[in-house]
């Protein structure tokens, strides 16, 4: 089952703010109990979620469901050539530090909306690809991982969608790209919960040029881009529920 | 057990003619109030936090006192050792020479690892997988906090452009885990870099030396970053949170730098904050901040023996 929809996002405030164009296929994968193939411009990423299934005994939690989060990066060879083992040493330490901000980020994201209390001894298993890393994948890697898991129908207690901003020459721009976060003076990344006007799951900053007036302004405008984001999803789930009738009345016939 | 009396700390001794009996009621209450505890934790705190108390017996804005001991390691060239409460976290920082690195080839570079022991959380089954990723998550804040106050300027630890720069390796072991991971293993790093002086090195005809008789290259730090965490129960703010408070909801680290300039709000989950939690623990740890940084700098400014590790 493949729905594909393609969003430009205008939140403009008192300097423009523009979302990627935004695309997103649900159901791809057969065998997993919820996936989704989201995409923010050119940075893309296929999550898939199972379970919940019976947990490894080391890792079991009497009281709650234990969140699991494998990030895997589709192109893994080094990009220092030649035969500097130092460089590609340090290449390597900087790629596991980053997947580990990943994995970190959406098992505790993922940890707060769904109810984990109700499903004790098990474990919710995430795989996430990553297709291709054009800038924002933290928050692209959480708002895939939320639509796997409405598309798989674990219980949550709330929906939620991120988005990351950071500020270029004093102007900020929403959702950037990997070449503006390189230029940028400051970061930030937000996921908020989606139905109420505060509710701030995760937060993460970085640069050297953060004050405590831009993080609120970056707490501001993520805020609205994550409730555009949170209609957007409704939207796809509503249309992929209509696909679904559908499919099912042709089987029928 | 009745409601409403759940006591943080050892009851009061009682004057009475035999001494035994009280004593031992006293004990067997301490019995019932741990198994009260690691049963209905959630219940226990509840009923701590209407009073104003935690199930350690601080107050709810109380912190930890802080230590902070340098030069414990005789084989780094700077160390530390930090302690939260009874979260213990040690630090080394070597420098090594490595090719010099950045877009102009002017740069050294700073790497760092975290490492859980398996004793940190004993009586609670280590995942070894799940230990490295949290030491891998805390690496990664602890980068982020240095790159982000700009603590070590890199183009300082460069000895010759395009050659030879100095790499520094900062490892981090967790004795001992009770919660605020990130804090301690961010002052303790901190701690060790300003401990830190490198062996003065002469480059000559791209061949390297060491000159034992020279002063050595500190590491010229003006400001560092200073975090504390703090956790939300029942619509209260707690301040340092154990391990066992980080489990009823999370917990939001704030990263100021020495400067009193706010750096970072870090949260992973857990319960949500509104955006006025969020600015009352911006300001708590705002004061926060100044008593940890006397605490370092009375660590950094003491005269340890080197290789004394208790």
């Amino acid at each position: 089952l493949k729905l594909q929809f393609l969003y430009f996002i205008d939140t403009t405030q008192a300097m423009t703010a523009i979302l990627r164009e935004v695309s997103c296929q649900i159901g791809e994968l057969s065998r997993a109990d919820g996936c989704a193939r989201y995409r923010h411009g050119e940075t893309e990423v296929l999550c898939s979620v199972s379970g919940p299934m019976v947990a490894l005994e080391k890792r079991c939690d009497v009281t709650k469901a234990v969140i699991e989060v494998v990030v895997k990066g589709t192109d893994e060879t080094t990009r220092a050539g030649g035969g500097s083992r130092v460089l590609m040493d340090h290449e390597k330490y900087d790629d596991t530090l980053a997947v580990s901000e990943v994995s970190a980020v959406v098992q505790s994201c993922m940890g707060a909306v769904v109810q984990t209390a109700s499903l004790p001894r098990q474990r919710l298993l995430f795989t996430i690809i990553v297709i291709n890393n054009e800038g924002s994948l933290l928050s692209v890697a959480v708002n895939a991982a939320m639509l796997a898991v409405l598309d798989s129908g674990i219980p949550c207690t709330s929906t939620l969608a991120a988005a990351q901003a950071c500020t270029i020459d004093s102007k900020l721009i929403l959702d950037p790209t990997l070449a503006e976060l390189e230029k940028s003076e400051s970061a930030a990344f937000f996921a908020h919960i989606i139905a109420s006007d505060d509710g701030v799951v995760a937060s993460s900053t970085s640069g050297p040029a953060m004050t405590s007036d831009l993080y609120w302004l970056y707490l501001k405008t993520t805020r609205n881009a994550s409730t555009t984001l949170g209609n957007l999803f409704r939207k796809f789930m509503q249309e992929q529920k209509g696909a679904r009738q559908d499919d099912t009345l042709d089987e029928d016939v | 057990m009745k409601r409403g009396r759940a006591v943080a700390g050892p009851a009061k001794k009682q004057k009475t003619s035999s001494g035994d009996k009280p004593e031992k009621e006293n004990t067997k209450l301490r019995e019932e109030l741990e198994i009260y505890e690691n049963l209905f934790f959630n219940k226990y705190c509840t009923d701590l936090v209407d009073q104003g108390l935690r199930h350690d017996g601080r107050k709810l804005l109380e912190p930890r006192p802080v230590g902070v001991t340098c030069g414990v390691l005789s084989t780094a060239h700077g160390s530390a050792m930090v302690s939260q409460g009874a979260s213990k976290v040690i630090c080394g920082v070597k420098g090594m020479l490595a090719p010099a690195q950045g877009s102009n080839g002017d740069e050294g570079r700073i790497e760092i690892r975290c490492m859980l022991s398996e004793v940190a959380e004993a009586g609670v089954s280590l995942d070894m997988l799940n230990a490295q990723q949290r030491g891998n998550a805390i690496a990664q804040f602890v980068k982020k906090m240095l790159e982000a106050t700009q603590t070590i300027d890199c183009k300082l630890l460069c000895l010759k452009e395009n050659t030879v720069a100095w790499n520094i390796h900062a490892d981090v072991y967790i004795l001992n885990s009770d919660g605020s991971l990130k804090d301690t293993c961010l002052h303790a790093v901190v701690a060790a870099l300003l401990n830190t002086t490198l062996p003065a090195v002469e480059v000559k005809d791209d061949e390297t030396c060491l000159r034992p008789d020279s002063k050595g290259l500190a590491l010229g730090i003006k400001k560092y970053p200073i975090a504390l965490t703090m956790g939300s129960f029942k619509g209260s703010l707690l301040t340092d949170i154990t391990q066992r408070e980080e489990s009823l909801g999370g917990g939001i680290t704030v990263v100021y730098d020495s400067t009193s300039k706010l750096v970072n709000i870090q949260k992973e989950g857990g319960t949500p904050f509104t955006e006025e939690a969020l600015r009352k623990c911006a300001d708590h740890a705002k004061s926060r901040a100044k008593s940890i940084k006397q605490e370092i700098e009375k660590g950094v400014g003491s005269k340890e023996k080197k290789g004394s590790l208790f």
